[in-house]
């Protein structure tokens, strides 16, 4: 017969004490981690933002943002001013104040100017390997998760899928350079004489030629494309799981084909979360500079992408500046001066912000399409 | 129409209770005609009409069993409760009770044929005033059943008392008569079978009181013979 | 146990056996299942019932060690193991309503014409008409066709079980299968499915797994009882439970089960 009495409490209970303390534990841990991040974004943000805001109306220097990189030039001019213009603004003081002398003249590379040319570069580099990398990895994901039967081969499989993500970026940058670079076939009437093979089509005198792309944006985004592919498998896998069998046997049952029945009731609703993965995807991707420092990348390019081409696939061969290869060169390549710091700290800051924009992006579309499914 | 006669969602149920309340009416008014039937063969000497009562029995036996049978049917179906579960079980008693009825009333039909083909005239008309009360307990009995009304069911037991304490008078009367009787005896014996039958009708009529009282109100008022026999509140 | 056979067997039933890998769970099991009859299948967990009636619309193929070790089932007298069988459209003749109801995530116009649409249906008159049709005959009409383009999951539950019903009689198959299909829902709703059955008989055969023994009695007209994979006993419903032949049936049914 138990005592009711014993239900009442007499003071804290045992073990309370051992209850709060770990509760704090775990809560500090966590707040230390967001005082991290607050830390660091603080840090970017007081940096950058002189470089990129401007005191008058928009209060952003657009220049910054719309202008092509260009050398920095510093001068004195006669009265003692301190100039700083980029190379193109600086040919055309010096083409207007012929004959003035001009002192203690400074050139900085890469720290005038804007930095149009590697925000557009990494958005086409961004997106074009999202592209390509959701194309294979969902099919692949498609396959693994609805049609592969369950053997220890599937399982190596997974396993070897696994293992990409492992990868440092440098060894696929390497392997991206050897083979999309150097190697991937490429439809030509003039193959060039280090190509590895080629095969003379019947039609004019194109030719199959396995030469590579060279560095281009194509090569670029397809070693990103690699590297960002285990990501998406595991996770757009992960969300075709989640899916319900039940839709599958409704449909099974009413005489679906399997396609019928993964286009209409699966894919659609696992669509959230593959746009999950594409949504960490894009954020590892935009800040690689090791994959595409030999197959994309270039620090100095004076057109943008898209100007100065023959045809408008030229877009594709073009290589193209980035804004984390920009960030190496400011910090690494060339020596620091107050100069370089601001154009540093300034792509930095834009760099964080495009990130973010491309990921609230995601965001909203993953949000529509859930509002939509509403399951 | 006997109580709640309310839609269920299975049809199926609906069909097979209809069936089941129609069956018992049939019977009731069949039984009803035969016991008409057989104290106007009494009365008026009519043979024909009393053979005709004793062919219609067969008629009311089957019912019987046919209600019986769609009970069955519905109890093992449905498995009904409340309302439904108790109309299931007053239908098959009832359809007991009218049956037994209706074989006095058949008794009543095979005396009075034995009477009509004996040649000593007789006062049949003694027993009309017991008739008269049993057909209306009957009646009336019925009536509480269709309408529901249980008042009038649990009402009958002062008009069943009186039917009793008639019975008793008729049957004094006539075995006084049976000792000086001679030829005359075996008719006056049936007569007083014949009231016999009509004071057990009365009995039966009661029964069904109780069982419409029983499908209406869910209580069982039977064996209350220590309290008052006064209609009206219960204990419960 | 041998079935009793009737003039119109939707399906039959020859010598199956089937197993999962290498347990067996069916056993030479034989019968007929009527046209136009709805037939209820009882016995415990595990009794291999769920397994027989997914046998028939060849849904267990999906389960990699599942196979047909033995026997046959002819649907209209046409062996569905036969290797030129047209799978899908055996599916769409055999419908399958399941225990959980699993409307798609879609509107309910959209979860309806889901057959007919991957049967290759497009004008869109044709598909309103068998919608309308299906929906009416699944007592469902009334109470959606305002709000035909809604989500299906704003539905109660003995709803979407019965949009689920809709979406298989759309395509207007000659065989429903139906899984244990109120085992999810409250009593009332039960009752509106088992109503529901017993109107659609008319024009469907219709065969129930039920773990509900009066289920069986209120709507059923065979009922067949199967206990270990094997068929014990096979009746008309009524003289199933009236008066069972073999002493296991009457065990079951009168729970005294050991």
């Amino acid at each position: 017969m138990f005592d009711p009495e014993k239900l009442i409490r007499k003071g804290r209970p045992k073990g309370h004490i051992k209850e709060v303390l770990i509760r704090s534990l775990l809560a500090g841990t966590t707040y230390l981690i967001v005082l991290i991040a607050v830390l660091l974004f603080t840090r970017i943000i007081v940096d950058g933002a002189p470089a990129i805001l401007s005191p008058k109306f928009p209060f952003v220097d657009l220049e910054f943002l719309t202008a092509k990189n260009e050398t920095l030039h510093v001068f004195d001019d006669a009265q003692g001013t301190r100039h700083q213009l980029a190379a193109s603004a600086y040919s055309r003081y010096v083409a207007e104040h012929q004959g003035e002398n001009l002192y203690n003249e400074q050139t900085f590379s890469y720290s005038g100017g804007g930095i149009a040319g590697p925000i557009v570069g990494t958005a086409l580099l961004t997106i074009g390997s999202i592209l390509l990398a959701l194309f294979f990895g969902v099919s692949a994901a498609i396959y693994l998760a609805e049609y592969a039967k369950q053997s220890p081969f599937i399982h190596a499989v997974r396993l070897a899928i696994l293992n990409l993500a492992g990868i440092p970026s440098i060894v696929f940058g390497l392997f991206g350079f050897s083979v999309f670079v150097l190697a991937v076939p490429v439809l030509t009437s003039d193959p060039s004489d280090r190509s590895l093979l080629v095969i003379p089509l019947m039609i004019g005198n194109y030719a199959i030629s396995f030469q590579g792309w060279n560095s281009s944006l194509m090569a670029g985004c397809a070693t990103l494309a690699c590297m960002i592919l285990p990501v998406i498998i595991t996770a757009s896998e992960e969300s075709l799981r989640a899916v319900p069998q039940g839709f599958r046997d409704a449909s099974l049952a009413m005489g679906g084909t399997r396609w019928q029945t993964i286009r209409k009731c699966v894919l659609p609703y696992s669509l959230p979360g593959i746009l999950t993965s594409s949504l960490l995807a894009i954020t590892r991707v935009a800040g690689e500079t090791a994959p595409i420092m030999f197959t994309a990348a270039v620090a100095a390019k004076d057109d943008l992408p898209w100007e100065g081409l023959s045809n408008p696939f030229g877009i594709l061969s073009s290589q193209v500046q980035a804004l984390p290869y920009h960030i190496y060169t400011l910090a690494a390549r060339i020596p620091s001066s107050e100069y370089t710091q601001r154009a540093q700290y300034g792509s930095v800051l834009v760099f964080l912000i495009l990130v973010a924009t491309l990921s609230i992006v995601s965001m909203v579309l993953r949000a529509r399409i859930r509002r939509k499914l509403k399951w | 129409m006997p109580p709640m006669n309310q839609q269920h969602i299975f049809h199926e149920l609906d069909k097979t209770m209809n069936a089941l309340k129609d069956s018992v009416l049939l019977m009731a008014s069949l039984t009803r005609q035969n016991l008409e039937r057989s104290v106007n063969a009494l009365l008026n000497r009519d043979i024909d009409l009393a053979r005709s009562v004793i062919g219609d029995d067969t008629e009311v036996d089957e019912l019987e069993m046919k209600i019986d049978q769609i009970g069955m049917d519905i109890l093992l179906r449905f498995h009904p409760v409340a309302t439904d579960l108790r109309l299931v079980i007053t239908s098959m008693k009832m359809a007991h009770n009218l049956e037994r009825i209706s074989d006095h009333a058949v008794n009543i039909a095979k005396r009075a044929k034995k009477i009509c083909k004996s040649s000593e005239a007789i006062e049949t008309t003694i027993i009309e005033p017991l008739y008269t009360k049993a057909e209306k307990l009957l009646r009336d009995a019925l009536l509480a059943y269709t309408d529901a009304n249980p008042e009038l069911g649990q009402g009958l037991k002062p008009a069943d008392a009186a039917l009793d304490a008639e019975h008793k008078q008729v049957i004094a009367m006539l075995s006084g008569r049976l000792e000086n009787a001679g030829p005359r005896a075996e008719n006056l014996l049936h007569l007083i079978f014949v009231a016999r039958s009509l004071e057990r009708i009365g009995d039966l009529s009661v029964n069904i009181g109780e069982d419409s009282v029983f499908l209406s109100e869910a209580r069982d008022i039977r064996h209350e013979h220590r309290k008052s026999p006064e209609a009206g509140e219960s204990q419960d | 146990m041998v079935s009793e056979s009737t003039e119109t067997a939707a399906v039959r039933i020859e010598n199956l056996r089937f197993a999962y890998g290498e347990k067996q769970v069916l056993h030479d099991v034989t019968m007929d299942i009527p046209a136009r009859q709805v037939t209820a299948f009882i016995g415990p967990s595990g009794c291999g019932k769920s397994t027989l009636i997914r046998c028939i619309n060849r849904i267990n193929d999906r389960i990699p060690s599942a196979r047909v070790t033995q026997g046959s089932i002819l649907v209209h007298g046409i062996d569905i193991h036969r290797p030129d069988i047209h799978l899908q459209e055996l599916r769409r003749r055999v419908g399958m309503v399941f225990q959980k109801y699993n409307p798609f995530a879609k509107s309910i116009y959209e979860n309806v014409v889901y057959g007919l649409r991957i049967a290759g249906v497009k004008k869109k008159s044709d598909l309103d008409a068998a919608a309308e049709n299906a929906l009416r005959s699944a007592a469902l009409w009334d109470e959606v066709k305002d709000r035909l383009h809604t989500s299906a999951f704003g539905l109660s539950g003995g709803q979407q079980q019965r949009l689920c019903i809709a979406r298989v009689i759309a395509t207007e198959p000659d065989i429903v299968l139906m899984d244990e299909p109120c085992a999810a829902l409250d009593p009332l709703a039960t009752l509106k499915i088992e109503e529901l059955i017993t109107s659609l008989k008319e024009k469907f055969t219709i065969v129930i797994v039920t773990h509900n023994m009066s289920q069986a009695t209120r709507c059923s007209d065979r009922t067949a009882f199967m206990y270990l994979g094997n068929l014990v006993e096979y009746g008309p419903t009524m003289q199933i439970f009236e008066k069972p032949r073999e002493k296991q049936t009457e065990a079951y049914i009168t729970g005294s089960f050991g």
